[in-house]
């Protein structure tokens, strides 16, 4: 694997689109302890659609650019549906043949931090984070 | 010796020329000697201690209490008596915590430390605080990443119990000046605790002229294995230390209720110990003296010099601590590109630096990052490695920001 690989021009440009906006009161809010990647997250919950993503990301080009993926495949989708989202990103990020690459949109292009286990948790967190969101407590009602 | 040759000694050195390994802090390589003392344990000298009678484990025996004094000489420690075998330092900090301060602190009793200490000087002390109902309070940095003696002249006061400091910031790469610290906490008759990770490796400690209450360090930091810490005390502080572990090799005897334990040091040394691990501590110890600690300080020192005045004119890359280096640890940042990043593209051109926190996040917040690249050297490191790590810093720029 060449660096390249990792930082695609169509990654550089999704890290810059990251969004990191100012807000309060977040839902959920993750940090990753070794880097100090970090991320906060709230949204609408309204007709069983998670919609109005506020987000507030930063970190390296793998986190940011997995975070504005992670917007544009999980907003305005149901509990259910985004759940399969992150279970899919997960086992791609395993290598895990049974994977449905078809939902995971332009995501795909992050393969090559699957083979970088130092990595992938950069690319996991705002998976993790809207995992978390969805299955909060606050958000289902 | 010249940088080569000590290279030689050094198998990791050897076995990967095109590696560069900045790492230091995090542990070091090993030496030969160190490597080769370990396998003829293995194959010659594996018996318990303290433990049998037949002559071949009384060697063995012999060949581990050796260390124990050599260690001593090595800190300059008046008395082997007062050096205790852990894990390392962070285990040796927890049992200072844990077997002593928890039956010491009273409430409103004050604990202080440094904003730059790392996890293991400062969570210890956080438990602490809170079950005991103590004060824990920080000494301020200066805006060069010093320790300010002012804040400290303010911090500690009649209340304070226990100051515990690092000797060098294993971020900033600064050695604190302790001998004035020292002073302003035994003004007060309060306790000092020494976190030496980072300076017990290219430091010369001199216990005696310091006279600290209680030191830690790590031998992985220091040629020796993983797995073997110091763990210096007093005597009279030892003494009544409460035994964190209890059980084997530690008690003069036992009835169906109670014990009696040994005297010190055994009694803080429960259970078999980490005799190999002793055993390279001993190497390395050799190792270190004979190429000498002052030489060592030095070319730590001008290492670090060294990076921190190039990077420097890198535009664009911001070093953080002193113009005036101390040891080999440099910390830095390079605009618009993520210490993790850094780190992934240097990785990809064999370069090993830290990215990250450093275990001591309170540091990195209040430097107001959340996160710096870290290089560090010891000596066998040379300023051609310095050169490669700048060009390629130079090559990533355009690599991330032209793309």
């Amino acid at each position: 694997m060449e660096l390249r690989d990792l930082y695609q021009r169509i990654i550089l440009e999704n890290a810059k689109k990251c969004p990191n906006e100012q807000f309060q009161n977040e839902t959920v809010h993750l940090h990753n302890p070794t880097c100090g990647d970090d991320i906060a997250i709230k949204c609408q919950y309204d007709n069983n659609l998670f919609k109005d993503f506020e987000i507030k990301a930063d970190g390296c080009i793998i986190f940011k650019a997995a975070t504005t993926f992670m917007k544009e495949l999980c907003i305005n989708k149901t509990k259910e549906e985004i759940e399969d989202i992150v279970l899919n990103f997960s086992k791609f990020m395993t290598n895990d043949k049974k994977v449905n690459q078809k939902i995971l949109g332009d995501a795909v292009v992050l393969q090559s931090v699957s083979h970088l286990p130092m990595r992938i948790k950069c690319a996991m967190l705002p998976f993790k984070a809207i995992y978390q969101l969805v299955n909060g407590d606050d958000n289902n009602q | 010796m010249d940088n080569q040759e000590i290279r030689n000694d050094f198998p990791m050195l050897i076995k990967h020329p095109h590696f560069i390994y900045f790492d230091n802090a995090a542990t070091t390589q090993k030496p030969q000697s160190v490597i080769d003392a370990l396998t003829n344990y293995y194959e010659n000298d594996n018996f318990n201690v303290h433990r049998s009678v037949y002559s071949a484990a009384e060697r063995t025996t012999q060949m581990f209490e050796a260390c124990r004094e050599k260690v001593a000489q090595f800190i300059n420690a008046k008395d082997n008596k007062s050096i205790i075998f852990t894990a390392g330092t962070t285990q040796g900090i927890n049992q200072v915590a844990n077997g002593y301060y928890k039956y010491h602190l009273k409430k409103d009793d004050g604990i202080v430390v440094s904003i730059a200490e790392h996890h293991s000087n400062l969570l210890p002390w956080q438990n602490i605080a809170k079950q005991n109902d103590a004060k824990l309070n920080f000494i301020d940095i200066n805006d060069d990443g010093t320790l300010n003696l002012n804040s400290a002249k303010k911090v500690i006061t009649d209340k304070t119990k226990l100051v515990a400091i690092t000797a060098v910031s294993n971020v900033l790469g600064t050695i604190n000046n302790l001998a004035a610290l020292i002073e302003i906490a035994h003004q007060h008759n309060a306790d000092v605790l020494i976190d030496a990770a980072q300076a017990a490796p290219e430091i010369k400690i001199d216990i005696q002229k310091l006279n600290p209450e209680w030191l830690a360090f790590s031998g992985h930091k220091m040629l020796a294995p993983t797995g073997i810490g110091i763990l210096y005390g007093k005597k009279e502080l030892l003494a009544k230390m409460q035994p964190t572990q209890l059980g084997g090799e530690m008690i003069e005897h036992v009835d169906k209720n109670d014990f009696k334990a040994k005297d010190i040091p055994y009694r803080l040394e429960a259970g078999t110990p980490n005799v190999e691990g002793v055993i390279g501590l001993s190497k390395a110890i050799d190792y270190l003296a004979n190429i000498g600690m002052n030489n060592i300080e030095t070319i730590c020192k001008n290492l670090g010099q060294y990076l921190y005045d190039q990077l420097s004119k890198i535009d664009g890359v911001s070093v953080y601590g002193p113009k005036q280096r101390q040891t080999g640890i440099v910390s830095f940042n390079i605009d618009n590109i993520h210490p993790h990043d850094a780190a992934t593209y240097l990785d990809f051109n064999h370069i090993a630096v830290r990215a990250g926190q450093h275990c001591a996040e309170p540091l990195t917040n209040k430097l107001g990052v959340n996160a710096t690249l870290r290089a560090s050297m010891y000596f066998y490191n040379n300023k051609h490695e310095c050169d490669k790590l700048v060009q390629k810093i130079i090559e990533m720029r355009s690599f991330f920001n032209g793309a």
